[in-house]
């Protein structure tokens, strides 16, 4: 059953590692952007139709790449160019997200994708236990592990890292050195909502296999949550993740074995998780965020 | 907005005031801030006609909101458009659905006054400086202490004293689920509004639980919902075959909270712990009880929708119930700038947006979502280019 | 060093001035805002190897005029040439790619990043390797004898050191003229000398330094030739500092010399203490440990001033002497009454504390509210009628005595957001000063973005309290306020209370040994 629970985990937090990422990356720079939730449906209905449409579930992949992106961009001009209020435009955002899918999914509910296949890593997926956990998915879940440590080292190893942290933590030292803040805020808004559109086509091509509204359901603002309570660090990132889709797993694992405990306690699990580790490490989260971040909340 | 965001470009001349401030810690404006426009915008304008026009506030505001309006529903219809479907045929059908007519005016009310108490549940705590993303939740706690109070009155009390019991039933609820983001960020700093969405699905887990298992009709047979309230329970029809005494329940709760948000003390305290924190806190002022009651009564607010929906509208508990209500009032509170007065007309507006999606749904053949795109352009408008003090005021 | 009498002209070998061409020479520069005219038609040169001082008061055009020079500013009218070229006006890049390097008093570094980050945030291109990064600051931290350690996190560091290193980036983006705003502000007197001597140092290396201050010590100390300006306009261009007398320069930069504060004073009262803190240790908001068994009294009718180079404990102080830090051990009293260690505001001002905070703009006001609003948030409980604030008993309460005038308060319905700095902190004073017979004033930076005679007027004020009988507690890092007004000094440093001086019985050595030594002093 262990075994079980973390194949599950694993498998079913790439979606929400990857939003989690472009979140981290768009938080770094110094944007709340509460759009992850509705990059996340675009980018799974624009691979899912894509993928339909062309037979082609790569193609898909980055069909569901550019939708959120895209979605991320009205995120950017609201708050870098309109100086809206961030909490407030990434709801609509949302919004916008849901509404869009809803009128342009509605004809595909219920029609079979041709999936993301599995890549059973050879040799690696025969070994006991870890081989099932972490060696046989699809492609999309391999890439999500490289993806973890290469934004950590990008963040803290490269120019564009240092150049992305300054946006957030110190807007106006970088713009005294000719570099725009606001530049930068695009670029890590177009990658963040980017990496959410990944994490929706992961769910919709390769995890569910279908399409259907809303099918999200909050993992683009768990991903929100789980930054926070990553303290910004993408290793713990993908941790929280797991742990997230870890319970979830764990729920459907309980109710198959046919536990005495209410499902619907159940389902509540991974919300319930979330919320409780983030009350508890929060106090030791005052200072952790971006200091431009911090501003957001001043209203 | 605080004081810190007011200083101008970086080049204003901040020790310069005859009176020589600026020595204070004022941080230079974050991001772009072009040194130019500032002067740009003094130079007098070319043609002295052209000033004077542009100088009209009426017009100019007036020209304004023609244009945000008019992009409002060209982007609308051009999505419609790439669906394929007629534009003029869809917005035809959602205005007749809405407006159109007495009984689609009532439905547009009805629908108005949930969004209207949701709204308030993000608006008393935004002006406290908290954002309350909770309301969806809220709704549907209210929803189950109207029925918790109900069936604990069980049919023993006249139907004015019911109502009035499940109206507190709901309002605790709301205000209970409220609370635990409150607590949490005032004791552990949580963030409120990560917090506050989260409870929004496990919210949803709740009713859908009640709905499926302990509440479950007996009578229902494959669909999920709960007992029907009886006559005594419900709201009495006043127009027509749905328009509900209900309704006033919203706009008397908004002209109350306006009043007490504009002149009471109490008002005026959470308008200081708005706008800064540390400063109400060195005031003296109790910003722990503050934040809490605001956080509560806000809730109280939402869980008011969710009984006058079970109560008036619904009649019944459904997993379903209200979806999307909570969102849509967050965002007719930022339409309306958290102010209660204002908030009754975007609830109107935003109502009738709503009521126009199941037009959609039934001559279009479109999906009733969509209508979602609608809302969402019309807050982009408002929340982007809505603000005219930026060209005007300083 | 700050009293060092400069001897011969220290660079008697150098061909006179006049036959050199200024590395840096700004000529005839006139800035408008709107009407105000922020500088008028002002001179400022500067040659390799030479300390250029630009005095004035707060609002004399100084900041403005380095704006100009450091391309943030377009002026109206005059131009910049760098070796007798002209560079573009308002291009901060074309000023450093002409060698043009500024040290802003609010330093631009993000705390966040180490030294080295912020360092190649700045001058850093091509790839970024962090090694080559750290090599380079401890290169130039060696070259030019800087003592700045390259992996330090900035946030970490002291005032003092955040300045080195600005003054390292300076110098490794390859300036040669470094401007240099208000560096010693904040700093204890022997880190004054200390920079002093880092300034010798890179005029020795040839650079020109321009220095803007107020202070006449540093400037005798270190200065060649001195300009100053008074109003925008120039009212000395140039000259020799050591050719005038300390009156003659306080007179050019402030037009009349205001008079001095009486000096015979009522001596404190005994009785019930007005603030007791005895053994007090607590953690700062970041849940570092900040204060340390801090034990001292505040009599009634007694002023105590608090130095310590800033970051040494005296934000904290004020905070948990008016409750916002909750005590990790000691208690607080004011005018005998325990106010408590789990950090309720409510109870210190209930108690009678009235206070000035460290940081009006974010601690004290609320932008969107106007001036007449924040004077009924004086931490006593609000006037009310019903369930309404009685407005006109606020208004009746301004119009009742003469403070508002005295301290130059705008407008009673201005909303705050529209205040400069140091109207800000007028209305934060004023607020203080209307709250009636307390127990205990607390006051941080009292001066701070105030023109001279509403200095004079908020030190009278001060006073007024004091002879009514009010304990002052004084915060401020202006050690010639300190000295002229307080009964006591306590220094801070590290937490700890240092030491207890009496300003007449002390110099200023011995108080910045206990700046920056502590006890062991």
């Amino acid at each position: 059953m262990i075994e079980a629970v973390l194949t599950g985990a694993v498998a079913g937090g790439t979606s929400i590692v990857f939003a989690g990422l472009g979140e981290l990356t768009c938080e770094r720079a110094g944007v709340i952007n509460l759009g992850t939730e509705g990059s996340m449906l675009c980018g799974a209905l624009a691979a899912y139709v894509v993928g339909i449409n062309t037979g082609s579930p790569w193609l898909g992949v980055l069909a569901g790449i550019a939708a959120g992106a895209l979605l991320a961009s009205v995120h950017a001009v609201m708050v870098l160019h309109r100086h809206a209020n961030q909490i407030a435009v990434g709801l609509v955002v949302t919004f916008l997200g849901t509404g869009l899918t809803s009128l342009f999914g509605q004809d595909y509910v219920g029609k079979g994708v041709q999936p993301l296949e599995s890549w059973a890593i050879p040799g690696l997926s025969k070994l006991p236990f870890l081989g099932t956990v972490l060696f046989d998915h699809d492609p999309l879940t391999y890439l999500s592990f490289v993806a973890v440590p290469l934004v950590a080292w990008g963040l803290w190893r490269t120019r564009a890292g240092l150049i992305l942290r300054s946006a957030g933590e110190g807007p106006e030292v970088l713009e005294i050195y000719g570099t725009s803040a606001r530049k930068v805020r695009w670029i890590a808004l177009l990658v963040g909502g980017g990496l959410a559109g990944l994490g929706g086509a992961q769910l919709s091509t390769a995890a569910t296999l279908n399409w259907s509204e809303g099918m999200t359901v909050g993992r683009g603002f768990v991903a929100v949550a789980l930054v926070i309570f990553a303290g910004w660090h993408p290793l713990k990132l993908a941790g929280g993740a797991y742990l997230f889709s870890g319970a979830i797993a764990l729920q459907l694992q309980l109710q198959a074995r046919g536990w005495e405990i209410s499902r619907y306690l159940l389902e509540s699990l991974p919300y319930v998780t979330v919320l409780v580790v983030l009350a508890l490490l929060s106090n030791r989260r005052i200072h952790g965020g971006p200091a431009a971040l911090e501003k957001v909340f001043e209203g | 907005m605080t004081a810190v965001d007011a200083p101008g470009a970086p080049d204003a001349p901040d020790d310069l005031e005859p009176d020589a401030g600026g020595q204070l810690p004022t941080p230079p404006p974050i991001g772009p801030v072009d040194p130019t426009t500032a002067t740009l915008l003094d130079e007098p304008g070319s043609l002295a006609a052209f000033a004077a026009f542009r100088h009209n506030r009426i017009v100019r505001v007036a020209v304004r909101w023609v244009v945000l309006v008019g992009a409002t529903i060209a982007i609308f219809c051009a999505f419609l458009l790439a669906k394929g479907a007629q534009p003029d045929e869809v917005l035809r059908s959602m205005w007749e659905t809405s407006l159109g007519s007495p009984d689609s005016v009532g439905e547009t009310f009805i629908r108005a006054t949930p969004i209207l108490l949701a709204a308030l549940a993000a608006a008393v705590p935004a002006r406290g400086g908290l954002f309350n993303l909770g309301g969806e939740g809220q709704l549907l706690l209210g929803a189950v202490g109207a029925f918790v109070a109900a069936n604990a009155l069980d049919g023993g009390a006249s139907s004015a004293v019911t109502l009035v019991c499940m109206a507190i039933g709901g309002a605790v609820f709301g205000a209970a689920w409220a609370a635990i983001p409150a607590v949490l960020k005032v004791y552990t700093r949580t963030n409120e509004a990560i917090s506050s969405l989260l409870l929004n699905y496990i919210a949803g887990i709740i009713i859908t639980w009640l709905c499926f298992e302990r509440w479950k009709d007996p009578i229902s047979l494959g669909q999920a919902y709960s007992r029907e309230l009886t006559g005594g329970e419900r709201f009495p029809i006043i127009w027509g075959n749905r328009v509900h005494l209900g309704i006033f329940v919203g706009v008397i709760a908004g002209l109350v909270l306006w009043v007490i948000l504009r002149w009471s003390t109490w008002g005026f305290k959470l308008k200081v712990l708005g706008g800064n924190p540390s400063a109400a806190r060195r005031a003296g002022l109790a910003v722990t009880g503050l934040s809490i009651a605001a956080m509560m009564v806000g809730g109280a607010m939402a869980g008011l929708g969710g009984m006058v929906e079970v109560a008036g509208t619904e009649g019944r508990l459904r997993p379903e119930l209200l979806a999307g209500y909570g969102f849509i009032g967050f965002l007719a509170s930022w339409l309306a700038r958290h102010d209660p007065l204002r908030i009754i007309g975007a609830a109107v507006l935003l109502g009738a947006i709503a009521v126009g999606g199941s037009g959609l749904k039934i001559t279009a053949g479109l999906s009733g979502g969509a209508v979602n795109i609608l809302m969402a352009l019309v807050l982009f408008a408002v929340l982007g280019w809505g603000r005219t003090s930026e060209s005007e005021g300083s | 060093m700050t009293n060092d009498a400069p001897t011969a002209p220290r660079d008697a070998n150098a061909p006179s001035t006049a036959e050199r061409i200024p590395i840096l020479d700004a000529r005839g520069i006139t800035q408008r805002f709107g009407s105000l005219v922020a500088n008028d038609a002002v001179d400022f040169s500067l040659f390799a190897g030479e300390v250029h001082a630009l005095l004035g008061e707060n609002g004399a055009g100084k900041s403005t005029l380095m704006k100009v020079l450091y391309g943030v500013n377009t002026p109206q009218e005059g131009q910049v040439l760098v070796n007798g070229v002209a560079i573009e006006p308002g291009s901060p890049a074309a000023a450093r790619a002409a060698g043009i390097g500024m040290v802003f008093q609010d330093l631009r570094l993000v705390p966040a990043l180490t030294v080295a980050e912020n360092i190649e945030l700045a001058c850093g291109s091509g790839r970024y390797r962090s090694k080559v990064a750290r090599d380079r600051v401890r290169g130039g931290a060696e070259r030019y004898g800087l003592a700045v350690d390259a992996d330090a996190v900035v946030r970490d560091l002291s005032i003092a050191e955040r300045q080195l290193v600005e003054i390292l980036r300076v110098l490794l983006m390859d300036a040669r003229v470094v401007i240099l705003d208000e560096p010693t502000s904040a700093l204890a007197p022997q880190e004054v000398d200390a920079l002093l001597a880092v300034i010798e140092r890179l005029r020795d290396d040839g650079l020109g330094i321009a220095l803007i201050t107020h202070k006449l010590a540093e400037t005798r100390a270190v200065a060649d030739r001195a300009t100053v300006l008074r109003g925008g306009a120039m009212v000395l261009s140039g000259a020799d500092p050591r050719s005038l007398t300390d009156d003659e320069l306080i007179e050019t930069m402030v037009g009349a010399v205001p008079p001095p504060l009486p000096a015979e004073r009522v001596p404190a009262r005994t009785g019930m203490p007005a603030l007791a803190v005895s053994g007090v240790s607590a953690n700062g908001a970041d849940g570092h440990p900040r204060l340390h068994d801090v034990t001292f009294l505040v009599q009634p009718g007694e002023l105590v001033g608090v130095a310590g180079v800033s970051g040494n404990g005296q934000r904290e102080l004020l905070d948990v002497v008016l409750g916002v830090l909750p005590l990790s051990s000691g208690s607080i009293h004011i005018g005998g009454r325990d106010i408590g260690r789990s950090g309720k505001p409510r109870n210190a001002l209930r108690a009678g504390a009235v206070i000035v905070p460290e940081d009006p703009v974010n601690d004290a006001v609320v932008g969107g509210l106007a001036i007449l609003e924040h004077l009924a948030l004086n931490g006593r409980p609000l006037p009310t009628s019903g369930p309404r604030i009685d407005w006109k008993s606020v208004r009746n309460l301004v119009a009742g005595n003469d403070i508002s005038e005295r301290l130059h308060l705008a407008p009673l319905d201005r909303k705050v957001a529209t205040l400069s700095g140091g109207n800000i902190q007028r209305v934060v004073l004023t607020r203080t000063f209307l709250v009636d017979d307390p127990k205990l004033v607390v006051v941080a930076y009292p001066s701070r973005g105030l023109d001279i005679a509403s200095v004079r007027a908020t030190q009278q004020l001060l006073l007024e309290r004091r002879e009514a009988g009010a304990g002052v507690l004084m915060v401020s890092e202006d050690l010639d306020e300190l000295l002229a007004l307080a009964d006591r000094i306590i220094v801070l440093h590290d937490g700890h209370l240092a030491g207890v001086v009496e300003p007449g019985s002390t110099d200023r050595q011995a108080i910045g040994r206990l700046m920056l030594q502590g006890a062991a002093a």
